[in-house]
């Protein structure tokens, strides 16, 4: 069974359909990534699993269970966990607040165990534990949003372009910390511009266009597929 | 400056103990009734400018009616004493509540709203608290107010001299103070920051934003509340011309004078924006022209207000750092 299963997902902005009939799954272990041009889709089906934006039709499963109509509170309590696109990371708070506030639904003791994975992936973090995280620089605020989503305990590792006004050295980095993170032991579901850097960590692939899945496959063959060449790779 | 700052950061604790014990002193130093009622007057405003701050400065919510939940905890107060003849103990109980209920009617349909929309909102609810206290004339006998409340007492004991009245005010005013040091420095006053930050990413962390800003506008509209009943008793005779916008955007002014977000910068800004005027009384009719003109210099200087963007606690955190680092050094 997969660990997170979409249904005909449909979500609208008032009228405007954002998704129509979304179906797709992420199995547990796997990375799985989202690409499409910008207002494809992306961040609203991330959204939507989130419960950041209401289901308009279709169902969302989580182990084969519905959780469509749940409160995003739930949903991160169960391991569905989001780091939003941008870098949001709260600028006025220290690094570790940061932190802490991933693991707002956890336990303190838990907090504490799982900081000190999360200090192990990201020593920079460590260091910089009492430094306002708006003063960080770019790379560092991506390293502070994926280590804040952890905190959650997730599951289900929701990233939102991790990889957004970075430069290539750094985005080479992050991604193979995303890698490490998927041995640990956490499912990924990843949104990406960056087609090309995000196929080659991911096992699969779906290609969204206005608000449909008009592609899929394992990320190797998606690297060789014509369309995807031409459209997202720029070849 | 840094220094200074740091200096201060350490020694919050200390300075807060010397602070208190000052004010508890002041009335058995100087005596003068003048002085005493203006020190009283300050700390309801500071009492007042910190209700704004939590919901403002930490929750990020501007309110612009802030003066009229003010009004309900003073006239509920003042109709309570009056007519029924309670006590002040159980008419602050009830200012508060009546408070509180008021904004959660308001909050609820609102509060699903972002940024400038609940500013326009609580500038219109204080307009309708206004026109129910000029035209309710059953109620709130409109424009003659509403005379004899009786001073300040407490389970029957009364309390009306100046210093009296002074230790009451000042009670509730560390009181206020503390309950909301201890909301924003819990647990739930990360959240209540992360919602101003960003509440897109703060719901994703799974805080119930919703929630948190319905409770911080019932909090602060009670202490706000409370800040009324008493200045019902205090001054004996209320109308509605005291809780009209005007001076919802005067206690606003204080709270970002002080710097939004700062428990010792509310409490430094409604100070000086109180006494500063008293001081310059000389100037007469140029008194509110110096008033605006500190005003709007500071804001052009520290568009922050005095203490905005100064945590004082991650101040301390990077000196116990610094120190820690210095120590690992050393050996």
């Amino acid at each position: 069974m997969a660990l997170l299963q979409l249904e005909q997902v449909v979500s609208n902005y008032g009228s405007i359909n954002a998704l129509r009939d979304i179906s797709f799954e992420v199995n547990e272990g796997e990375i799985v990534t989202l690409i499409g041009a910008n207002g494809a889709g992306k961040t609203t089906t991330m959204h939507t699993i989130a419960g950041l934006k209401e289901l308009n039709g279709g169902k969302i499963l989580l182990n084969g269970q519905d959780i469509s109509r749940w409160e995003t509170q739930a949903r991160v309590k169960n391991g569905i966990v989001l780091s939003p696109e941008g870098r949001q990371v709260f600028p006025d708070f220290s690094v570790l607040d940061n932190l802490m506030m991933g693991g707002y639904l956890q336990t303190n003791e838990t907090n504490q165990q799982t900081l000190e994975t999360v200090y192990e992936l990201f020593p920079r973090l460590k260091e910089r534990a009492a430094q306002a995280a708006g003063t960080l620089s770019g790379g560092e605020q991506q390293m502070l949003a994926v280590g804040r989503a952890l905190m959650g305990k997730p599951r289900l590792l929701m990233l939102d372009e991790p990889s957004m006004g970075l430069a290539p050295l750094i985005v080479k980095e992050i991604f193979a910390l995303i890698q490490r993170i998927r041995d640990l032991g956490t499912t990924v579901l990843l949104v990406e511009q960056n087609a090309r850097v995000a196929l080659r960590i991911s096992d699969r692939a779906y290609v969204l266009e206005t608000g449909r899945i008009v592609l899929s496959g394992t990320a190797a063959e998606l690297l060789v597929s014509e369309d995807v060449q031409k459209a997202y790779l720029g070849m | 400056m840094n220094k200074f700052l740091e200096t201060v950061a350490c020694n919050m604790g200390k300075i807060a103990v010397a602070l208190v014990a000052a004010l508890i002193l002041f009335p058995w130093v100087f005596s003068s009734s003048y002085i005493l009622r203006i020190v009283t007057v300050c700390m309801m405003y500071v009492m007042i400018a910190l209700s704004i701050n939590l919901l403002t400065g930490f929750l990020g919510m501007m309110t612009l009616g802030q003066a009229a939940f003010w009004g309900i905890g003073a006239y509920t107060a003042a109709i309570l004493s009056t007519r029924l003849g309670l006590g002040m103990g159980l008419c602050m109980l009830a200012s508060a509540l009546a408070a509180g209920v008021l904004s959660l009617l308001v909050a609820l349909p609102t509060m699903r709203l972002k940024g400038y929309f609940l500013t326009v909102v609580t500038l219109g609810f204080g307009e309708i608290v206004r026109l129910i206290e000029m035209n309710w004339m059953d109620l709130t006998r409109g424009p003659l107010g509403i005379a004899g409340i009786p001073s300040p007492n407490f389970f029957g004991i009364d309390l009306s001299s100046n210093r009296q009245i002074y230790y009451v005010m000042l009670v509730l005013v560390i009181l206020s103070a503390l309950l909301i040091f201890s909301v924003v420095h819990s647990r739930v006053g990360l959240a209540i920051m992360s919602i101003r930050d960003d509440d897109l990413a703060a719901a994703a962390m799974g805080v119930n934003v919703v929630k948190y800003k319905i409770m911080v506008f019932i909090l602060s509209t009670m202490i706000v509340g409370v800040a009324g009943a008493f200045y019902a008793h205090y001054i004996n005779f209320i109308d509605p011309s005291g809780f009209t916008t005007a001076a919802s955007t005067d206690m606003l002014v204080m709270a970002i004078f002080g710097g939004l977000g700062s428990i010792p910068g509310t409490i430094l800004g409604a100070s000086i924006l109180i006494i500063l005027p008293e001081t310059i009384r000389a100037l007469a009719e140029y008194r509110n022209l110096v008033y605006g003109l500190i005003i709007v210099i500071l804001m052009m200087v520290k568009p922050d207000g005095i203490l905005g963007n100064v945590n004082f606690q991650y101040i301390r955190q990077r000196v116990q750092q610094r120190k820690e680092q210095k120590g690992g050094g050393a050996q």
